[in-house]
C-alpha cells in the first residue's frame, strides 16, 4: 500500500492560478492608466496594450504612431530649441502603485 | 447577455445613472464625468456558473463627487449582494435579461489617482456570477 502523491497536479494548479491573478492585475494597471492617461486625442489612450514578454505580461503605452508616450508620461521638454516644457503625468506610474497597494487577495479572489 | 452592460441598466434602473450620460460600458478613452465599467480578464467558469470580473472607475466635477457617485453604487451592491436577481434586458442594444445573476462587492473605495486634468479618479471592484 503507498500514498500517491498529488504535488504534480498541485503545483500545475497554482501555476495556472497565477498565470489568472497576472493576467487580472496586468488588466487592472492597464484600465487605470487608460483612464488617467491624457485624451486630448485619445490616441495615447487607445494604444494602451498587455504584451507578453518571456512569459510574463508587461502593460504598455506608446509604439511609432504615439510616440509621445514616453514624454507625457516622464515629462521633458521637446520641440523646436526644446523650448515645449511638458510636465509628467505619470498615468502608469499611479495606475501601477495604486494596484500595488491594494491587497493581493482581492486579485487572487478575482482568479479563483 | 453581457452581464456588465446589464448591471448599468440595473443602476439606471435604481437612479443611479443614465446610460451612456454617466454610466459608461468600455469607454474609459471617453474623458467625460460619470461612472466607467470595465471587464477585467476572460470570464472563469465553474461548473454551470460563470463569473464576470469588473472594476467601475468615478470621475466627478471635483474630488467629491466622483466619491460619492461610487459609495451610492457600493451601497447598492452591498443592498442586493445576500440576493439573487435579474439583471435587466438593455433595449437600446439588444441585450437580453440575465437571470439568476449575483453581485459581489469586492474592495472598497480606492483612489487610483489624478487624470491629466487633474481630477481625482475613484475605483471600486466587483464580481457578476450568473
Amino acid at each position: 500500500m503507498g500514498v500517491a502523491s498529488r504535488m504534480k497536479q498541485w503545483v500545475s494548479g497554482q501555476v495556472v492560478l497565477f498565470d489568472r491573478v497576472e493576467e487580472v492585475m496586468s488588466g487592472v494597471v492597464l484600465m487605470r492608466g487608460i483612464i488617467t492617461s491624457p485624451k486630448k486625442s485619445r490616441d495615447l489612450s487607445n494604444n494602451g496594450r498587455v504584451e507578453m514578454k518571456d512569459g510574463h505580461r508587461t502593460v504598455k503605452f506608446g509604439d511609432d504612431s504615439v510616440p509621445y508616450a514616453r514624454i507625457q508620461e516622464l515629462g521633458g521638454d521637446t520641440g523646436r530649441n526644446y523650448a515645449t516644457h511638458i510636465i509628467g503625468k505619470h498615468y502608469l506610474q499611479q495606475s501601477g502603485d495604486s494596484v500595488k497597494k491594494e491587497n493581493p487577495k482581492k486579485f487572487v479572489d478575482m482568479s479563483l | 447577455m453581457i452581464p456588465t452592460l446589464n448591471f448599468l441598466q440595473l443602476l439606471q434602473d435604481n437612479n443611479l445613472g443614465v446610460l451612456d450620460e454617466d454610466l459608461f460600458w468600455q469607454e474609459l478613452a471617453l474623458g467625460e464625468t460619470g461612472v466607467y465599467i470595465a471587464d477585467i480578464g476572460a470570464p472563469i467558469t465553474r461548473g454551470s456558473r460563470i463569473t464576470y470580473n469588473f472594476e467601475m472607475y468615478a470621475r466627478g466635477e471635483d474630488k467629491v463627487d466622483g466619491y460619492q457617485r461610487l459609495q451610492a453604487i457600493l451601497a447598492f451592491m452591498y443592498q442586493i449582494y445576500s440576493t439573487t436577481c435579474t439583471l435587466p434586458p438593455v433595449p437600446k442594444y439588444d441585450a437580453l435579461a440575465v437571470p439568476k445573476a449575483t453581485i459581489k462587492p469586492l474592495s472598497t473605495i480606492t483612489t487610483v489617482g489624478l487624470d491629466a486634468e487633474d481630477r481625482n479618479i475613484y475605483s471600486i471592484s466587483g464580481q457578476i456570477i450568473t
